[in-house]
């Protein structure tokens, strides 16, 4: 199995040499393969999207090294080294805001592809695309990104990355604002574009029933270190481990657990998703066309 | 029951639009009221809640705050009672550091020095932010930022507090402490709570949901009567309560699933009700 990324006892530290210095990352190390689909959780500052932001080189690390598609970054990697890895790695930041600039939606999509050299008008196209896959309505083609709605502006955003067609997306949080709709058909895009296109996908996401649904592995981050690797399968059994470093469950989950608390009926494997809670019951249920159809 | 805010027969655009994006609309909402909004991305949460904070100001119609309807003159006053979290905290930020930006709004409000620093103080724990107080906003993590957010706006002591999508960034056990201190703080000082969400936990727990669509109030009742209605909520695009999707995903499998909407609570019993029977 070929390495997409590799981590070699990465520090990260904001400020150094201030009274503000922060270690953000401490001594992380792993390693994720070609075309896996790994889920990064964690609380609020624990370093998710300081470590994603390494991944293209946006931050390199303070001592450490990490490769990403074959190329190295150590502290002293310049950004010219990194510009072939740039067009690989597309980052979807936790606030699209600080990833909109052009006059109009449609040129904000279509900035990347024209900056890779595509003439303007297959770039157009590109865009016009991409802004179809998040649903975008053609109302907003031509405005400001500005002037759009939270969820109207990270789909902008996701658009974005999405026309490089990168070999490793990254996505910091990227559902925060979508509506419940949007939520679920964006991350269905994106499974079925890693399929597709055989992409290695790193979610940074609070949403533990995202953890469960789409990744194969999970990274948990406490205060700047990596305290583990592991399948949602293996993380979500350890039910003690979690609530020690209050950590959540998936909802099926949960549900799971009230149901073994309050009869004899014992799942196994936990269930995860919902899919897989209805398929251990279902057997166990009455069946038949309820009344009301 | 009073009112403490309401909007009446308003009309608003944004210039560059060319059709209304509310149109003869009304609101009235309760004191110490907690009340929900969700709708579909673009449907128009984030505008009402800047009307009602008087950032925008509609081309026709009247909003009330607190008894008096608001005008050029005293909305300076009136939003004095209004706490407001955006829904990008980045453009809530205004201060050198933490400390500073929690202080802004109460130097605003001319509250004396030595109180203000207490109430900063104060409110920055409440969230657990109080070791970052010296930090630049820009440089926090997603979930500082709207802690600290969130801060500035109970530091305050408002009336109403609007959260637009203000938990959106938070862990799970984070988002928890905080509705918790919400609806503390509700109780103990008298808030009225508007949360704009879209996530259905945390609309739950509100008093009253409005269904916003494209401007349009579609329903506004109990959040059990409103999330009972699983398939005029999809058809929304919205979410349906995790009872009635365990429904469904039995239903797929062809078991006799009860027809009227039951808790998550009241699912798990007839679950293992169901389990013992068979
Ligand atoms: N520019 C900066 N200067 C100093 N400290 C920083 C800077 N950016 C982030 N930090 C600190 O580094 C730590 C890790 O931040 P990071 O943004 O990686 O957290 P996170 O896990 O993504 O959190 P969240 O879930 O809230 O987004 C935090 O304590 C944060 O305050
Ligand atoms: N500053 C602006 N100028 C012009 N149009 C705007 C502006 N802000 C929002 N709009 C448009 O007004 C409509 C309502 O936007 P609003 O931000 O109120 O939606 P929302 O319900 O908060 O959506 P979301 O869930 O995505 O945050 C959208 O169609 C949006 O494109
Ligand atoms: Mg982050
Ligand atoms: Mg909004």
């Amino acid at each position: 199995m070929d390495l997409s990324i590799n981590f070699e006892k990465v520090d990260y530290i904001y400020q150094p040499n201030t009274p503000f210095a922060h270690q953000a990352l401490n001594q992380v190390s792993f390693s994720l393969p070609d075309e896996s689909y790994t889920a990064i959780i964690g609380h609020t500052g624990s370093g998710k999207s300081t470590l994603v932001q390494h991944l293209n080189g946006l931050l390199k690390p303070t001592h450490g090294r990490l490769m990403v598609q074959e190329q190295m970054i150590t502290p002293q990697t310049t950004n010219k080294e990194l510009s072939d890895l740039r067009r690989q790695v597309g980052v979807v930041f936790q606030f699209p805001e600080a990833q909109l600039f052009e006059e109009t939606v449609l040129r904000d999509i279509a900035f990347a592809p024209k900056n890779f050299g595509i003439d303007e008008e297959k770039a157009a196209q590109l865009a016009k695309e991409a802004a179809e896959a998040v649903r975008l309505p053609d109302s907003v083609l031509d405005k400001s990104p500005f002037e759009l709605s939270g969820g109207q502006m990270r789909r902008v955003a996701i658009a974005g990355i999405l026309v490089m067609k990168p070999k490793v997306l990254v996505l910091d949080e990227p559902t925060a604002g979508l509506d419940p709709k949007g939520h679920q058909e964006i991350m269905e895009l994106f499974a079925r574009l890693k399929s597709q296109q055989h992409l290695t996908v790193i979610l940074v996401s609070h949403q533990m029933d995202d953890v469960a649904e789409y990744a194969d592995q999970v990274l948990v981050m406490e205060q700047g270190k990596l305290l583990t690797q592991q399948t949602p399968q293996q993380l979500f059994s350890q039910v003690e481990w979690l609530n020690k470093h209050h950590l959540g469950l998936p909802h099926a989950t949960k549900f799971a657990f009230e149901i073994e608390k309050k009869s004899t009926f014992k799942f196994s494997p936990l269930p995860l998703t919902v899919s897989q809670l209805a398929n251990q019951l279902a057997n166990f249920l009455p069946k038949g066309v309820s009344q009301d159809e | 029951m009073e009112k403490i805010a309401e909007i009446k027969n308003l009309n608003f655009k944004y210039s560059q639009q060319d059709s209304w994006l509310f149109h003869d609309f009304n609101l009235a909402i309760n004191r110490y009221e907690w009340l929900a909004i969700i709708g579909h991305n673009g449907s128009g949460k984030s505008t009402l809640a800047r009307l009602i904070d008087g950032l925008l100001v509609p081309q026709a119609g009247e909003i009330w705050i607190d008894q008096q309807k608001m005008s050029s003159e005293n909305v300076w006053q009136l939003r004095k009672k209004i706490g407001m979290v955006f829904q990008n905290p980045e453009n809530q930020f205004v201060g050198a550091n933490v400390a500073d930006d929690v202080a802004f709004g109460l130097e605003n409000q001319a509250v004396p020095y030595e109180k203000m620093h207490q109430r900063v103080a104060a409110a920055l724990k409440r969230v657990n932010m109080w070791e970052f107080s010296e930090q630049e906003p820009a440089n926090l993590s997603g979930g500082q930022k709207q802690r600290v957010a969130i801060a500035g706006v109970i530091a305050l002591k408002p009336k109403i507090v609007i959260l637009d999508e203000a938990t959106s960034m938070l862990d799970p056990a984070g988002r928890y402490d905080v509705i918790s201190l919400i609806k503390e703080l509700k109780e103990q000082e008298g808030l009225t709570v508007i949360s704009i969400t879209h996530d259905i936990d945390e609309a739950s727990l509100a008093d009253r949901v409005v269904v916003l669509d494209d401007g349009k109030i579609l329903d506004a009742a109990s959040p059990a009567n409103v999330f009972s209605q699983g398939q005029t909520l999809t058809n929304l695009g919205l979410d349906v309560p995790f009872s009635e999707k365990v429904k469904l995903a039995l239903k797929q499998q062809d078991v006799l699933t009860p027809s009227e909407y039951y808790t998550e609570q009241r699912m798990v019993d007839w679950i293992c009700q169901s389990i013992l029977k068979k």
